[in-house]
């Protein structure tokens, strides 16, 4: 048995964040992450981040989790990748797999959950032919492995994901035959749009795909326009040359283990899905469990971060760090987070977490 | 427009221009950034803080043209790449676009390009005229197009696909 | 470089890859088949979440190849869905 005050599960922005905060103020964490390496989803966001200083704004994904994991914090964090969590118990006892066999329990006073989340599929024929990836896949392959996916992509969804996988699939040198995207408008930022815009990719909205054809791998795909009641207008059927059809559609928190857990969950379209109900400060009605990040309800990578913050704060405090100064990180991350979610792209966030008040834990 | 296809129209650009007589006095920064996101670095990259936002980062940057002398240190420090510098007093007959550029080919100084607009469609070619990419700007270049003077504000980029000629 | 065997051929890989993408920059997509009507599969998600490129790799089956690292003389083989010897 392992035991340690604050384990986190997920050494993503949320999990890296929670247990750098946590550290900082005294606590010693136990972080596991089922990667070769930490950083999550980040080791493949080349593109710069939006937001302000405190979110690294600017700063590309892929050199965030070094900002994330300090040297200064190292004798506070343990860090064991290549280590999955299997399962996790009512008592408290969370057991882990590490590599292969070594199979073993720990024991934690509080635990942070930020296991992410996994990429929505779609239904089409032929969406199982090799050759139609997860925009995270593609992302994976290009940017962490230098792999290009194929010869020219046809892009589904036009949210942030798929513009900016559209936008470094060009910068590979791969072709991006169009982003369809079945909504009247597009749902990531704009500026990011634009750029594929300039590079000639045509953005089609209210376009959906129909069909992947091809015998052992996708050889072409057929796209057609939608009409307002999301139906496929006869006639605007075109078969579009492509090796590779991308899904960015959207992606789900994985809750999985937070279920056996029996944590309370509610569904919330606007955060991904099922998602854990929880305080203002993130913990969930279990507890000794807080939840931060993409697990929490789906959004970009600098909210992550805040969430891992406020909540390695939340837990600190609770753990018996100074109680002014978990006090002061939280408020800060409150503001924090209401200035990520203040615009009008962070309507849809601030709807979906609206619904999940009214089954709000009290801490 | 703009929300369905990424390409921004004449109404949207025209309104983030300054005035004409300002237009005439040399280099200024144009702001393509038509969307209320969380985002401020530009605020903090202008060394003459000619770049407000405020304390909601969801404000749509607002320029003091008195102040904005068409440095192009915001270029390369927008994540979204909707800045760009303009300068219509650059030589008789063509002005000058700064623009930032990520991919590969970086082209080099004296370099002929195809210049193409917000809807990537040609407009013209154009002579690379200066070529900046110091570590500070982190992998963002900003490439200097001299351009006749009528495309000035149309031209928003560069041909992909190795169409340069050194 | 890495060499390593898929199905028998020899192919060579990049020290740091994982076995789905070395098999990938070899122009191989295709890494199982579903058990009902053996469509081919390639991979979906690339971080061991989605199970289509479970692959039997060194005798070993339900390796999930999008998140194992390439070892040099590593035999990959493509497997039946269930796993064990290929029937088919």
């Amino acid at each position: 048995m392992v035991n340690t005050d604050l384990l986190v599960v997920g050494g993503g922005p949320a999990g890296l964040a929670a247990a750098d905060t946590a550290a900082s103020l005294g606590i010693d964490v136990l972080l596991v992450d089922e990667g070769r390496a930490v950083g999550g989803q980040l080791v493949k966001q080349t593109h710069k981040f939006f937001g302000s200083g405190e979110h690294y704004a600017g700063v590309r994904g892929i050199d965030i989790p070094k900002l994330l994991n300090r040297e200064e914090n190292s004798q506070r964090v343990r860090i064991l990748t290549d280590t999955t969590v299997v399962g996790c118990y009512e008592d408290g006892v969370v057991s882990a797999l590490t590599g292969e066999d070594n199979y073993f329990k720990i024991k934690a006073k509080r635990a942070i959950f930020a296991t992410g989340a996994t990429e929505k599929f779609l239904s089409f024929p032929g969406n199982d032919l090799p050759g139609v990836y997860g925009a995270g896949a593609v992302q994976t392959l290009m940017n962490q492995f230098g792999v290009i996916p194929g010869k020219r992509v046809l892009m589904v969804g036009a949210g942030n994901i798929g513009i900016i996988v559209s936008y470094q699939l060009l910068q590979a040198g791969v072709p991006v035959a169009a982003v369809v995207e079945a909504a009247p408008t597009i749902g990531g930022y704009l500026v990011h749009a634009s750029k594929l815009a300039r590079a000639g990719v045509p953005i089609l909205t209210r376009h959906t795909i129909l069909e992947a054809r091809g015998k052992d791998a996708v050889e072409s795909a057929v796209i057609a326009q939608l009409d307002d009641n999301w139906q496929v207008v006869p006639g605007t059927e075109e078969e579009v040359d492509v090796d590779v059809v991308c899904l960015a559609v959207g992606l789900s928190p994985v809750v999985d283990l937070l279920r056996q857990l029996g944590c309370e969950m509610k569904y919330v379209p606007e955060l991904g899905g099922h998602v854990p109900i929880r305080d203002k400060n993130l913990k969930t009605a279990t507890g000794w469990i807080y939840v931060a990040g993409d697990v929490a309800g789906v959004e970009e990578a600098s909210a992550a971060m805040v969430e891992g913050r406020l909540a390695g704060a939340a837990a600190a405090a609770e753990l018996g760090a100074d109680k002014q100064e978990a006090d002061t990180v939280i408020s800060r991350c409150l503001a924090s987070l209401d200035a990520l979610r203040g615009g009008p792209v962070g309507e849809k966030i601030r709807s979906g977490i609206a619904k999940l008040e009214g089954g709000a834990v009290n801490a | 427009m703009l929300k369905a296809t990424g390409v921004a129209g004449p109404k949207d650009w025209e309104a983030k221009l300054p005035d004409s007589q300002r237009r005439k006095q040399g280099p200024y920064v144009v702001f393509e950034c038509f969307q209320e996101i969380p985002c401020n670095p530009c605020e903090q990259a202008c060394p003459r803080n000619a770049v407000a936002i405020g304390e909601d980062i969801n404000t749509i940057p607002c320029i003091d043209y008195g102040l904005c002398n068409g440095c192009a240190i915001c270029v390369a420090r927008c994540p979204g790449l909707a800045i760009f510098v303009v300068d219509e007093t650059y030589a008789e007959g063509y002005g000058k676009v700064m623009i930032p550029w990520e991919y590969k080919p970086l082209p080099a100084k004296g370099d002929t390009v195809t210049a193409v607009g917000r809807d990537g469609k040609e407009v013209c070619t154009a002579e690379v005229v200066e070529v900046r990419n110091i570590k500070n700007q982190d992998r963002t270049a900003v490439i200097g197009l001299k351009v006749p003077l009528e495309h000035v504000n149309v031209v928003r980029g560069i041909k992909l696909g190795g169409e340069i000629n050194g | 470089m890495v060499r390593f065997k898929f199905e028998g051929r020899e192919l060579e890989g990049r020290e740091g890859d994982t076995i789905a993408a070395a098999l990938h920059a070899n122009g191989i997509k295709v890494l199982s088949h579903s058990r009902r009507h053996h469509r081919p599969r390639g991979f979906f998600c690339a971080i061991g979440q989605c199970s289509s490129c479970l692959m039997e790799v060194n005798g070993e089956p339900n390796v999930r190849v999008c998140i194992v690292p390439l070892e040099e003389g590593m035999d990959v083989k493509l497997q039946p869905a269930t796993g064990g010897e290929l029937k088919w």
